[in-house]
């Protein structure tokens, strides 16, 4: 770690940075190599997972019921640390809605940040699009509740509690907030799907979904529903970086151990 | 033409921002902080557009009589007002008026709502033990033995529940969580790597 120091003590960068643009090196190619590799054809096994599995018939259960498919897209927004669950949580959105679109299902999707509102109304709206359906299409089909969560999770039980509905999804940045809000469709006996990437809220995905997508399952979301070769590559390139980081803590270990 | 000018524009701040990131140099430091403002902006925007989204939700509610459609009025109401009175105190959102709703209306409801948080969590272990589920009885034992490890009962009943209590926490719980964060940053990297390269342009779709 010294002579990396006193090699990056000549140039702007530093420890952290120069770390994570080594990362950042290795990861790029690996994921070019995994999407080739998956555009040739060379699909790998995904492990089944079973809320991702029955999203479609989630769809199919809003379709015939007549009641809307809620779909709670959490408290962050498309910018700032919880870009990354907003996006994945997009594409759960992403495909539930075309799935909507083709049935004539009625999907309801309700979030706490106006910059999550505006992707979730293009993508709903893509989706009916892509149907040459675009009059079906109703602007109020996303909406804004409330930035702060306590207010949101209020608007969400409100909405869980009020309107006739055939599933409940949440998928996104939650905190605490998450429980009022699976515990509020639990007691209408709605089946639900719950996905979060924060530690602190897993436990409460576990106790209340009945499908569960628990922390990096979350950004699978794009290369189980949409299947294209970028999702599933940058799958296969994450198992790799993980391999390759667990080989880094044990040696780490290793070494720290034989020579202290 | 409507897919590539998006793409470039969202591709090349990336890329500026990124470099930033890693490269010290002036013009990139004025590069990065301009389209960082910029974002700003944008999610100003977006805000008024979505105070355009509550309302207009709301007052279909209203208009179709939905059930609850009276909360929906005074949802209404107390939008107009807060808003009203922010724009005519001098001292703007951070004026007395708007200071007095958020502490005396705000903060309290938010609290009150928080409080309810240890009820549901009673009702959802007893839910997820009723589905008899092997996670459900895992979770379920671990928080018995941290629950009681950590409280004067479980010292009073000897030092081995404090000392499992304390072995879930350090051991398999620290475990668990740095195992997910691990998972989660790598997803992270690659939302992020996918959005830089243009394969992922949820802002084209």
């Amino acid at each position: 770690m010294d002579v990396l120091a006193s090699l990056l003590a000549g140039s702007s960068l530093g420890i952290p940075q120069a770390l994570m643009l080594a990362f950042l090196l290795l990861f790029v190619p690996t994921l070019l190599f995994f999407r080739a590799r998956v555009r040739a054809g060379k699909r790998p096994f995904l492990r089944p997972l079973p809320a991702f599995a029955r999203l479609r018939g989630l769809v199919g259960l809003a379709a015939e019921s007549g009641r809307a498919l809620h779909l709670s897209l959490g408290t962050g927004g498309v910018h700032g640390t919880a870009a990354a669950e907003s996006l994945a949580a997009l594409d759960l959105l992403d495909a539930a809605g075309r799935q909507a679109a083709a049935y004539g299902a009625r999907p309801l999707v309700t979030t706490g940040d106006p910059t999550l509102l505006l992707a979730a109304q293009g993508v709903l709206r893509g989706g009916y699009e892509e149907q040459g359906l675009p009059g079906e299409y109703d602007h109020l089909s996303a909406r804004l509740v409330a930035p702060e969560p306590a207010a949101y999770a209020a608007g969400v039980m409100d909405t869980v509690n009020h309107t006739p509905l055939a599933a409940h999804l949440m998928a996104g940045r939650f905190g605490d907030e998450y429980l009022l809000m699976a515990e509020a469709a639990a007691h209408q006996g709605l089946e639900q799907v719950g996905g979060a990437a924060q530690p602190p809220v897993l436990p409460f995905v576990q106790a209340t979904a009945h499908h569960p997508i628990l922390g990096e399952e979350l950004f699978a979301a794009g290369a189980y529903l949409r299947g294209d070769p970028a999702h599933v590559g940058s799958l296969l390139a994450q198992d790799w970086m993980r391999l390759l980081l667990v080989v880094v803590i044990v040696v780490g270990i290793v070494v720290k151990t034989v020579l202290v | 033409m409507r897919r590539i000018l998006p793409t470039t524009a969202a591709l090349a701040a990336g890329f500026l921002v990124l470099l930033d990131l890693f490269i010290q140099n002036p013009y990139l430091d004025l590069i990065g902080w301009v389209l960082t403002d910029w974002a700003a902006i944008l999610a100003a925007f977006a805000l008024l557009a979505g105070a355009y989204n509550v309302l207009a939700s709301h007052f279909r509610r209203v208009g179709r009589r939905q059930e609850g459609w009276p909360y929906s009025l005074i949802l209404i109401l107390a939008l107009w007002v807060v808003l009203v009175v922010g724009i005519l105190d001098p001292s703007g959102p951070q004026g007395d008026l708007v200071s007095w709703v958020f502490r005396y209306v705000q903060f309290p409801l938010q609290a009150t709502f928080f409080a309810l948080l240890a009820f549901y969590m009673a009702t959802a272990a007893y839910r997820a033990f009723q589905v008899r589920r092997p996670e459900a009885l895992l979770m379920l034992v671990a928080g018995l033995v941290v629950l009681i490890g950590q409280s004067p009962v479980g010292a009073w009943l000897g030092e081995a529940l404090p000392r499992a209590a304390q072995w879930v926490v350090a051991v398999p719980t620290t475990a668990g969580v740095r195992g997910v964060l691990l998972g989660v940053a790598l997803g992270t990297v690659a939302t992020g790597l996918r959005l830089l390269m243009g394969m992922d342009r949820p802002y084209a779709r």
